[in-house]
This record gives structure tokens, sequence and C-alpha cells, in this order.
């Protein structure tokens, strides 16, 4: 009971974050663009696109993780995209490009890099958790499929 | 990790990479706006030098119009490329900074489209239209 609760906690924490992320940039894409852009890792062209298309894979990886049959799939996006989000803030800080994160679009404008690597770093802590729940649980019905099989 | 597990999590995520893929093509195919395009305030020159830092001007008239004369330190911005301008702006903006578009006199259509474009761009509420625009602009 005690694991289950806190499972349910940290779906929740991730979830939550992933959700509100994809709220904010879809709520301005015109900052998202620009802070995909800011990066300098992306063209201007290309930045767009991702910028488009970003805030709907946190929204789906976001609703997944409440889905048992997506569960495992939906925790595998989330940990990927924290080691994607961590790369690219942690690409800025070694080149000392002067940006805000741009995480939560226009929200957190004047959140500087340092703090939000560290709370990439626990997302991605809570992600991996997941995963290892999600794969307990998939093994646990793939076993319930077999032995149905027989 | 089971070659089958693996399988599941490639699977699922497939699924969802595929389904957040048709909702950003719906939302570019049928436009969706999520926000109303934000109005631009006006400056009077008067207002502008009371405070003259964090301050870039752009100037958006045609170029041989800028090279013959412009304000101070403005910043040439064609609105044919936006693009291209508004890379040149970013190394000079920061947040907070004032960015003040001018064209040719009052009631520029083409400082009022760039500085509503500029808003969205840096979405930052420090875009404004120099009152009057170059025309206004002291020549001694």
């Amino acid at each position: 009971m005690a694991k289950k609760l806190t499972f349910f906690c940290i779906r929740s924490i991730v979830s939550g974050v992933f959700g509100a992320a994809a709220c904010f940039k879809l709520s301005d894409p015109t900052t998202t663009h620009l802070a995909v852009y800011q990066y300098q890792l992306l063209s201007w062209e290309i930045a767009q696109s991702v910028s488009a298309f970003l805030p709907w894979l946190e929204m789906a990886a976001a609703i997944g993780l409440w889905i048992p049959r997506l569960r495992l799939g939906a925790a595998t996006l989330c940990s990927i995209l924290s080691i994607v989000f961590l790369g690219a803030l942690s690409s800025a800080v070694i080149r000392k490009i002067d940006i805000s994160c741009g995480c939560f679009g226009a929200v957190d404008a004047a959140t500087t890099l340092g703090p939000r690597i560290v709370q990439d770093i626990a997302l991605l802590a809570l992600s991996a958790l997941l995963i290892k729940e999600g794969a307990h649980r998939n093994r646990e019905q793939l076993l319930f499929a077999s032995q149905a099989d027989k | 990790m089971k070659p089958s597990l693996i399988r599941s999590a490639l699977i699922q995520m497939a699924f969802l990479i595929l389904v957040s893929g048709m909702l950003t093509w719906a939302t570019a195919f049928w436009g969706i706006q999520w926000k109303r395009p934000p109005e631009v305030r006006s400056l009077s020159i008067a207002a502008i030098q009371k405070d003259l830092s964090n301050l870039v001007w752009v100037d958006v008239r045609d170029f041989d119009r800028f090279d013959s004369a412009h304000i101070p330190d403005a910043l040439f911005f064609s609105e044919a490329e936006h693009d291209k301008s508004l890379a040149h702006l970013l190394r000079l903006w920061k947040p907070k900074t004032r960015v003040v578009v001018y064209g040719e006199g009052p009631g520029s259509d083409r400082a009022q489209r760039v500085a509503l474009q500029l808003k969205k761009d840096l979405h930052s509420a420090d875009v404004f239209l120099l009152e009057g625009g170059w025309a206004a602009w002291p020549r001694n």
C-alpha cells in the first residue's frame, strides 16, 4: 500500500511537471519558439518545428503516465525528454550563453539555468523510478498473458 | 531489461509520439491561436529620453533612408528579412531591454507591424513605437 502511494505521488509530480510545462508552452508558441532558438543548437526553422511538437509530446507523456497500458512508454519518454533538456541546459552553461530556461514558457523567463539543471536531474531520477515500476507491471501483464495462452 | 519489455516500451513510446505528431499537425493545419495579439504602446521622445539605459532603437525604414541618417546606435531592421534582422536584434536584446521601433513618420504601418511581431517574438511588454517616428526626432 505504501509502495503504491509512493509511486502515485511520484507519478503525480512527474506528470504535473510535464503537463504544466506543456500547457505554458502551448499558451505562448512564440515564446516557446524563441526559448528553443536561444539555445543556439537549432536553426530558426527547425526550432519552430521543435517548439510546435515539444509541448504536445510533453502532454502525451504526462497523460500516458496515467494510462496503465502506456505507463512504461510514457515513463521512458519522460526520462528521454529529461536527458535531452539536461543536455541542452548543460550545453548552454558550458558555452556561457546568458539565457533564461524557457522550460515553462514565459512563466520562468527569470529562472536561471543552474537551479533548473538540479530540478531536471531530480525529474530524471523520478522518471527512472517510474520506468522500473512500469517494467514491473508490464512483466506481470506479460506473465499473465503467457499463462492465459497455456 | 528483457527484450519483450524494451519492445513494449518502444511500441508505447511510438504511439505517444504519433499522437503528439498528429496533434501538432492538427494545430498547425487549423492555425489555432492560443492568444490574441497584443497592442503596442507609443512613447514620446521626451518620455524615452528620461532613461536611455537598456534601450535599443529599431529603424524599420528602407535601407537607403537608414543609411543617410538615423537615430544614434539604431539597428536597421528589414521587415522582408525579419528572421535575419531578429537574429541581429537578439545579440543586443536581453530581458528588460526596451525596444523602440520607429518608421518614417507618425502612423507608420511598417513600424506597427514590426513592433507587434517583435512583441510576440521577444515576448516582451517592453516593445514600443516612437511617437511621430523618424519625423519627430530632433535634427540638431
